[in-house]
């Protein structure tokens, strides 16, 4: 009798399954063509993309595409590549995300674990920056930023995206240490430790997964973002995406579909990279506190 | 080792007044539990003698000294909470060190001390799991570790025991008991569980509507209970409380239950200061006062015939609702009574043990 049951449970699993896969499937692919066509286009030859074979697989793989996009092609006037860019945008991105995350965590620890008057008030404030668009702020950014001397630098940039970042990092912090229990924090200080023992020895090393889906937000709007970087800084000084953008858009000479395709990726690979690595702690750290462990 | 002592202390959280003028004095050694039912301030209290809140106005004195603008690490107390707040990135090892190694205790010291205290409860296997691998029992073991291995002056249990079941509740409470002995630590307890502060404490304080109702040994708020609130909290099954009034008639003092033509004689009751004739009062008997007439000894008896509503049989006695005028009666009888619910059968009111309360001040008379 049970074997039966079990038997059309599994049959029914395998049917169900079937579709499922397929439907995801077909997810995949669609989301998947539009990187392959990119991938291929940027290993062949420019001769190869001019005879117009979109889909098929190149003749003959060659990096040169790439090369180019990293070392000599033409943002603007200079022919440097996107390295200089590359490294401008891992100089802004680490710091912005890191410093941001941290203040976040802070303030979520802050706001609920050590509840002050008016603390709903300034979370609320905090929440209601979230919702501001990125086209306010940019006029009375760029005038704090003239008036600190950060204009047209990284470290400006790196302000911005903090500041900016804080009120999403202190909602994800919040929202997780909301859960946890008073009564940690309680024994804690009974225990001995005061306000950043509690902080870095007990309630950081808990929220790691929500350390990871703070790093890989921040980290994917910060590498990710074009109206601050191309508002706030200049020349040399630009993120890859505003060199991405330099190099697609010019309307000079040859359009080099192999570069634009290389240099597109270069730009995106990062962001790409922290999913891959951190990506099943973000699911994980998205619904962390929604289910009672 | 010290004594703690709370002088008219008040808690208010804005015009809620949780705590009323709270006076306590813990003698060292002294092992006290706070009882009452859920939101009478009785956790509030014992966070504010932790320091963990601040009151609205009193004072407390730890061996004397005022404590009331010491830092709760300085206090030199530990707490036991009741869901044991183990911290969960931490193995069993540095859940209980964590306290020394913040306090800067030298490292051959941190292994004397957390030896001492994982032989004592029986923990030296599980030094190395993390708080999410042990069971109920274990968790409950580490947080007391965590609170005995800073060899405090003072303890306080939170409701430590509300989270296990059953059995391991009464193994655990053995254990705290034996502790108790053995260290001969000041313990203030917290529990809404009146059996369980009947079982553990050398005094109880019950605490209702933000007042202690009544302080003193167990078997005194069992024998003698102040008020109404205590005489129905202490005690299960609890007391019996039949309204009515006394009477004095033939040179007698006699109970008239309020409906009932039955007049019981109190004589032998002694009252606080003597009541008026046609008093309304509130008679208190124990279930175990309420039995077959041949159990009952002594002269202060009374008998009556009544029915028997519902049965409950607990292998050593049996639990009996009767009926009595308007008012549900529970005996305890033995378990060999032969008793048929629905039939009517005398039953024995043993009245050495009695309680009377005023009906309106609900005091003891």
């Amino acid at each position: 009798m049970s074997a039966i049951l079990h038997d059309r449970f599994i049959n029914r699993m395998t049917l169900g399954r079937w579709v499922l896969f397929a439907v995801l499937g077909l997810f995949v692919l669609y989301y998947l063509t539009p990187f392959y066509v990119m991938t291929i286009t940027s290993l062949k030859s420019l001769d190869e993309i001019r005879d117009g074979a979109f889909m098929g697989l190149p003749q003959s793989v060659t990096f040169d595409a790439w090369g180019k996009a990293w070392n000599t092609a033409c943002v603007g006037i200079q022919c440097d590549g996107l390295k200089g860019y590359f490294w401008n945008s891992v100089r802004m991105a680490i710091p912005a995300v890191l410093i941001s995350t941290l203040i976040g965590a802070i303030n979520g620890y802050a706001l609920t674990k050590w509840r002050f008057p008016g603390a709903n008030l300034i979370f609320a404030l905090m929440l209601f920056g979230c919702f501001i668009p990125f086209q306010v702020v940019i006029m009375p950014m760029a005038r704090l930023l003239g008036l600190m001397g950060l204009a047209g630098s990284i470290p400006g940039l790196v302000l911005v995206h903090v500041v900016y970042g804080i009120g999403f990092t202190t909602l994800f912090f919040r929202n997780f240490f909301i859960t946890v229990p008073d009564e940690l924090v309680k024994a804690a200080t009974m225990d001995g430790a005061g306000f950043m023992t509690i902080f870095w020895r007990i309630l950081l090393p808990i929220s790691l997964p929500t350390v990871v889906v703070t790093v890989i937000w921040q980290f994917t709007q910060i590498w990710n973002d074009f109206l601050f970087g191309v508002s706030f800084s200049a020349g040399g000084g630009q993120p890859i995406t505003v060199a991405l953008n330099n190099i697609v858009n010019s309307s000079t000479g040859v359009k080099e579909y192999n570069l634009d395709m290389a240099a597109a990726i270069i730009a995106g690979l990062p962001t790409l990279l922290v999913y891959v690595v951190a990506g099943r702690y973000f699911v994980r750290g998205l619904t962390a506190g929604s289910v009672k462990g | 080792m010290a004594s703690l002592e709370i002088r008219a202390l008040t808690k208010k959280f804005g015009d809620v007044t949780v705590l009323d003028h709270i006076g306590l004095v813990i003698q060292d050694g002294e092992f006290l539990v706070l009882v009452g039912p859920s939101g009478c301030g009785k956790s509030t209290l014992l966070n504010i003698i932790a320091g963990l809140e601040s009151e609205t106005c009193g004072e407390i004195l730890i061996d004397g000294r005022a404590v009331n603008d010491v830092h709760p690490k300085d206090r030199d107390i530990a707490m036991v909470f009741q869901s044991y707040a183990l911290y969960p990135n931490m193995t069993v090892r540095k859940n209980i060190t964590f306290g020394l190694k913040v306090r800067n205790t030298p490292g051959p010291k941190i292994e004397e001390m957390l030896a001492a205290v994982s032989d004592l409860l029986k923990i030296g296997s599980l030094l190395d799991r993390k708080p999410a691998q042990l069971s109920g029992g274990q968790r409950q073991r580490v947080a007391m570790g965590r609170a005995l291995v800073r060899d405090p002056s003072i303890f306080l249990f939170d409701e430590p025991l509300s989270n296990l079941d059953a059995k391991l509740r009464v193994e655990m409470r053995t254990e705290i008991k034996k502790l108790h002995h053995r260290l001969g630590t000041t313990i203030v307890y917290v529990t809404h569980d009146q059996t369980e502060a009947m079982n553990l404490a050398t005094r109880i304080a019950v605490l209702h509507q933000g007042r202690i109702q009544q302080l003193g040994a167990p078997q005194h708020l069992y024998d003698h209970p102040d008020n109404l609130f205590v005489a129905g909290f202490i005690g299960s099954p609890a007391m019996n409380l039949l309204p009515g009034s006394l009477s004095s008639s033939d040179g007698g003092l006699y109970f008239r239950p309020g409906d009932g033509e039955d007049l019981i004689r109190v004589d032998h009751y002694p009252f606080r200061e003597a009541p008026a004739d046609g008093a309304p009062v509130v008679f208190g008997i124990r279930p175990e006062c309420v039995t077959l007439p041949r159990e009952v000894e002594g002269q202060a008896r009374f008998e009556v015939e009544l029915v028997a509503e519902a049965v409950e049989t607990n292998g050593f006695d049996k639990h009996v609702a009767f009926a009595y005028g308007a008012s549900e009666l529970i005996g305890r009888l033995p378990a060999k009574a032969g008793l048929v619910a629905g039939q009517p059968m005398r039953v024995g009111f043993d009245l050495s043990g009695i309680s009377i309360f005023d009906r309106r001040s609900e005091r003891r008379l």
